[in-house]
């Protein structure tokens, strides 16, 4: 394993118990001191925002420099969005904060400010992580972009253009799996009005007849009406698959009666 | 850095299986030999052996072994390459007379691409190192015009496998696996899972039948809507969907979905089919 496979992983290895799985990954932070200097960084300042229940020490240069930090290098240089470059980018920020979390502390505590200090800064790993995850959304091995949907689908009360990106994942990405796994993550948010809409026009174009019946079951379940149109054309296009035909007119006749 | 060799393989296709025409088999050194290789393939249609051997190429036998349709033979396609004739030449307006069916082969970084030619269905026979990734596509619709099941022997890597037709069959197989045939199954023994990877197994008419390791930590994700679905493993159910649902509500989609943990849980894994049984068995 090389430097640059660990940095890939940083993520995994800062959030989680990963690293104690991973023999290569072992095997490489032995050998390599620059590494196990990043992995020890990145996990402390993962374990510290973990774990702080009070406010701790802070300075106003620590608090810029963190601004500075998601304003400059996230918001631009992730966007748009480059697969191992935004992971990278995304890594080297999280090391960043975690040196800024180190040497925040050893500044004294300054009193009141250090709480929303630390509701800002909670708010940013955050946001961070939304980032992460959009960016493994967009990576090229399908299991990485499942793992970034499904990600996206445990995060509470994530942002629009997460969701968003979900749901492009859902009408666009070209493996069955990945797109099963997008309808999987949104779920939880299907009460959302922009999440109903996708799921309807996703469903319009899907040509899979295994996510098409998915997509089918994903409206009942939300007893989605505005689905109806959709689900009446599929029953009569005579060019979709039988069971999809069948199933599309079940489920238009179950929505007209309330869903029930 | 980046080194580029391209091949342009032509073979005929005589018109049946029995008069079938090759080329020798062609050897692609790679790159850089210390590094897992990437093989990315897309076909129209065929059959696909792929088997991991200790050495540091890729080797490529490919084999024509049924013509197209006539509208798919018309001059202008990518095919026309082939024949002694210069990549993206016009030729339009021409007609074939001895209609090849082109393979291109290139490779650069590590990765080797493959590619068949539209409406051509070809045979290939690979052997790859052990450490490569692979991603494989067939595009023909429907069991009649897609031939050909994929079977994968011995690799380590990140597999991806997508196909309208055909069984999917990996052997003794190590990484992460994400495969999809509309229909034909899918079997699948692996033997080494890649820790935190999340995993797909799906079809839409066959079934699926996957062996995992004994020790392996996943979220399984298991589905037949018009089957049944088997285990030998020791699964903890979850209840519900990760978003719950409604008191009685109507369920559709889990009506049929088991959602279960494996040895306290870990990466997402999903085995899912529409019209067969879905079989997770516990390897060693």
């Amino acid at each position: 394993m090389r430097c640059e496979d660990a940095t890939d992983r940083l993520f995994d290895l800062a959030s989680d118990d990963f690293l104690s799985k991973d023999p290569q990954v072992l095997a490489h932070l032995e050998a390599c001191s620059e590494c196990r200097r990043t992995v020890a960084h990145a996990t402390r300042a993962w374990s510290l925002l973990g774990a702080a229940q009070e406010p701790v020490a802070d300075s106003t240069a620590m608090r810029e420099r963190f601004d500075a930090l998601l304003e400059n290098q996230v918001r631009k240089s992730l966007a748009p969005w480059n697969g191992r470059r935004a992971l990278a980018a995304a890594a080297a920020l999280i090391v960043t904060l975690a040196a800024g979390v180190l040497i925040g502390r050893q500044f004294p505590a300054v009193g009141k400010q250090d709480a929303s200090y630390m509701t800002a800064m909670r708010q940013g790993m955050s946001e961070m992580r939304e980032l992460l995850t959009q960016a493994l959304i967009q990576q090229d091995v399908a299991s990485e972009r499942i793992k970034g949907v499904s990600a996206a689908g445990r995060i509470d009360d994530p942002r629009a253009e997460l969701l968003t990106a979900v749901l492009d994942t859902l009408m666009h990405d070209a493996d069955v799996n990945v797109r099963l796994a997008s309808l999987r993550a949104l779920e939880r948010f299907r009460e959302r009005p922009a999440v109903r809409q996708g799921i309807v026009r996703a469903l319009g174009r899907e040509e899979s007849p295994l996510v098409t019946i998915a997509l089918i079951d994903f409206v009942v379940d939300a007893k989605d009406d505005l689905a109806i149109e959709t689900l009446r054309q599929l029953a009569g296009d005579t060019a979709r698959d039988a069971a999809v035909r069948e199933t599309a007119a079940a489920a238009a006749a179950q929505l007209l009666q309330g869903g029930v | 850095m980046t080194r580029l060799v391209l091949v342009f393989v032509v073979l005929v296709g005589i018109g049946s299986r029995a008069a079938a025409q090759g080329a020798d088999p062609i050897s692609i050194a790679l790159a850089d030999p210390s590094r897992p290789a990437t093989v990315n393939i897309a076909l129209w249609a065929g059959v696909v052996s792929i088997v991991a051997v200790d050495n540091g190429a890729v080797v490529i036998d490919a084999t024509t072994a049924q013509r197209s349709s006539p509208g798919q033979r018309r001059a202008g396609g990518r095919s026309a390459t082939g024949g002694g004739v210069g990549r993206g030449a016009d030729a339009s307006g021409l007609t074939r007379l001895q209609p090849p069916a082109g393979v291109e082969i290139s490779e650069a970084n590590n990765v080797v691409t493959i590619r068949g030619p539209l409406g051509e269905r070809v045979d290939l026979d690979i052997r790859v190192p052990v450490r490569t990734n692979l991603k494989l596509t067939k595009s023909a619709q429907g069991p009649t015009n897609s031939p050909g099941v994929v079977t994968v022997r011995g690799l380590d890597g990140d597999i991806e496998i997508r196909t309208n037709a055909g069984t999917i069959t990996l052997e003794d197989v190590s990484g992460s696996v994400v495969a999809h045939s509309s229909n034909g199954s899918i079997i699948a023994t692996v033997r080494r899972v890649t820790p935190d990877r999340p995993m797909a197994f799906t079809s839409y008419n066959g079934s699926v039948d996957v062996t995992l390791p004994r020790s392996v930590k996943a979220n399984f994700f298991l589905q037949s809507s018009r089957g049944d679905v088997f285990t030998d493993f020791d699964v903890q159910k979850q209840r519900g969907g990760s978003g719950g649902t409604g008191e009685g509500a109507t369920r559709r989609s889990d009506d049929r979905a088991i959602r279960a943990t494996v040895n306290g849980g870990g990466p997402d894994i999903e085995l899912r089919t529409y019209a067969a049984n879905v079989y997770l068995r516990r390897g060693n």
